[in-house]
């Protein structure tokens, strides 16, 4: 293999130990960020309408991060021209059920602009779209670290989580009063559940449910994502509660943590840690005059016993 | 009903990587896609180290994940087990080549060649630009299997309708055959010697079968 093509994309198929997959690059995480903070927001901001929240301002922002996302994807396809044809495979694709639902999503949003009433039905189809995504990630058979059970519970975690961030972030700025008392709370209870859905999706991908690199990078990134993803807006949340004269900066700091986190969480997940479940075999054969022997799973902490 | 699968003994593979030069002639792939290839397993510490060679490709799964997720119905599965791409329908998404577990799907987004950017007559004669920016793999060779069924000959063993893969290789390694079949070379193999197939507790079903025990015991 020449230098030169080394690089190519193409090129990365010759391992036996599991490589990093190249065919969703920052542009599908873009729509994971955008679809999952989009949704997130609007779902806080459609079930706050029933106490009373109303923000054309967090919808369109809501709306404008799903289309971003969605747009961020679209970037990625091979044959941008045929993009339609994704919606053909509803039958089975969870990647068409999301393209179904936005198309149910971006029109209800959109009236909801108009008629405020219809904002307290957003939160539907926008949880719907959420969940979508985190089936996308689980129906990947080939990368270990997607195809766990527990991606469900994090993404979706993490996608209500920076929703409420931002929630915290703009409220400030875009509804009167600041943000109701409601969503730090819900802030908290967010980052909680994140953190521990976290630590034990964490916990199996190092017991041997990932390559050993896809785990060294969920290692690495465990550190800075608990302390500056979720204990630091945390701690911020509550200097918020005992300091009232920094409150409006603590809790947008906060949501901003809050939400950088989950992005960054997003980023190391489809594109640091996606290494692909490689080569193996489960016994070496007999040759010549030998004895056959155990298998070999290159990139795996222990191969299966038979 | 019928069922194409190979058979690969392992025993046997001796990795001269002829069946990847066969398949990459017959499909015309470009530099770096390989729908057939031979890793190369070194395993073991010395003194006890082995050496093994496996094929692997498209398993042509019984329950292809690739096919569960693309948005575009372009991945189907026919009634005889061959998993197939619709390059006109494939929007190159690249969510099948994230969701096989076996690494057996290319997506390439230009032309390229074997020397760089000249192409020889033969590439340029071959050159088919609907597998472009879709994603593409190995298709069992499904032209030669239809085109020699079609004339009454029996894949896996008329070499017309067979493989160029299964065709090439010189020691008997690669077996191409109807395991619905009983009778056929590779019902035979599979009831006379053991074999594994890859990350099978995954439940993809791959039809591709490793014979792992082929000496008389």
């Amino acid at each position: 293999m020449s230098d030169e093509m080394d690089g190519a994309p193409q090129m990365r198929h010759l391992g036996l130990a599991p490589w990093l997959q190249t065919a969703w690059d920052l542009r599908a995480a873009g729509n994971f960020i955008g679809g999952g903070s989009g949704t997130g927001l609007l779902i806080l901001v459609s079930l706050g309408a029933f106490a009373g929240l109303y923000s054309q301002v967090l919808l369109v922002a809501g709306l404008g991060l799903v289309g971003l996302g969605l747009f961020s994807v679209f970037l990625e396809i091979g044959r941008p021209l045929r993009s339609m044809n994704v919606l053909l495979g509803g039958k089975r694709s969870w990647m068409t059920r999301e393209a179904f639902i936005a198309a149910v999503l971006f029109p209800l949003g959109g009236a909801a602009l108009f008629l405020p009433d219809l904002a307290k039905l957003v939160w539907i189809p926008a949880l719907a779209y959420l969940y979508c995504q985190c089936r996308i990630l689980e129906a990947a058979k080939g990368i270990p670290t997607w195809r766990s059970p527990l991606i469900l519970p994090l993404i979706l975690a993490t996608g209500l989580t920076e929703g409420a961030g931002i929630l915290l972030l703009l409220a400030p700025f875009v509804v009167a009063g600041g943000a109701p008392e409601w969503v730090s709370g819900t802030l908290v209870a967010l980052l909680a559940l994140r953190l521990f859905v976290w630590m034990l999706y964490r916990r199996r991908m190092v017991d041997g449910g990932a390559p050993v690199q896809a785990a060294a990078v969920l290692i690495a990134f465990s550190g800075p994502f608990t302390i500056g993803g979720n204990v630091a807006p945390l701690v911020l949340l509550v200097a918020a509660g005992l300091q009232p004269d920094i409150a409006v900066a603590a809790m947008a700091a906060a949501g901003l943590a809050a939400m950088a986190g989950g992005w960054a969480l997003k980023i190391t997940i489809v594109t640091k840690a996606a290494f692909n479940q490689g080569f193996a075999i489960k016994h070496a054969p007999a040759r010549g005059s030998g004895a056959s022997g155990p298998g070999f799973k290159p990139g795996w902490r222990q191969i299966d016993k038979q | 009903m019928t069922k194409w699968a190979m058979t690969a003994d392992l025993g046997r593979c001796v990795g001269c990587q002829t069946c990847t030069t066969a398949c990459r002639h017959t499909n015309n792939t470009p530099p770096g896609v390989q729908y057939r290839k031979v890793l190369d397993m070194e395993m073991g510490t010395f003194p006890d180290v082995r050496r093994v060679f496996v094929p692997v490709g498209c398993m042509h799964c019984d329950e292809p994940p690739c096919r569960d997720v693309c948005p575009t119905t372009a991945t189907t599965k026919r009634a005889d087990g061959m998993v197939m791409i619709d390059y006109d329908i494939c929007i190159g998404c690249g969510y099948c080549i994230i969701a096989c577990p076996y690494q057996a799907r290319y997506k390439v987004s230009k032309p390229t060649f074997a020397f760089k950017d000249q192409a020889t007559d033969n590439e340029t004669k071959r050159f088919d630009q609907r597998l472009l920016g879709v994603a593409q793999k190995c298709t069992f060779c499904v032209d030669r299997v239809d085109a020699g069924l079609a004339k009454g000959l029996t894949p896996g063993v008329d070499p017309e309708a067979t493989p160029a893969c299964v065709n090439a290789c010189l020691s008997k390694a690669l077996t191409f055959g109807d395991l619905d079949n009983p009778d056929s070379n590779v019902s035979g193999l599979l009831r006379k010697y053991k074999s594994f197939r890859m990350h099978e507790e995954l439940g993809t079903g791959p039809n591709i079968h490793y014979l792992w025990e082929t000496e008389e015991s």
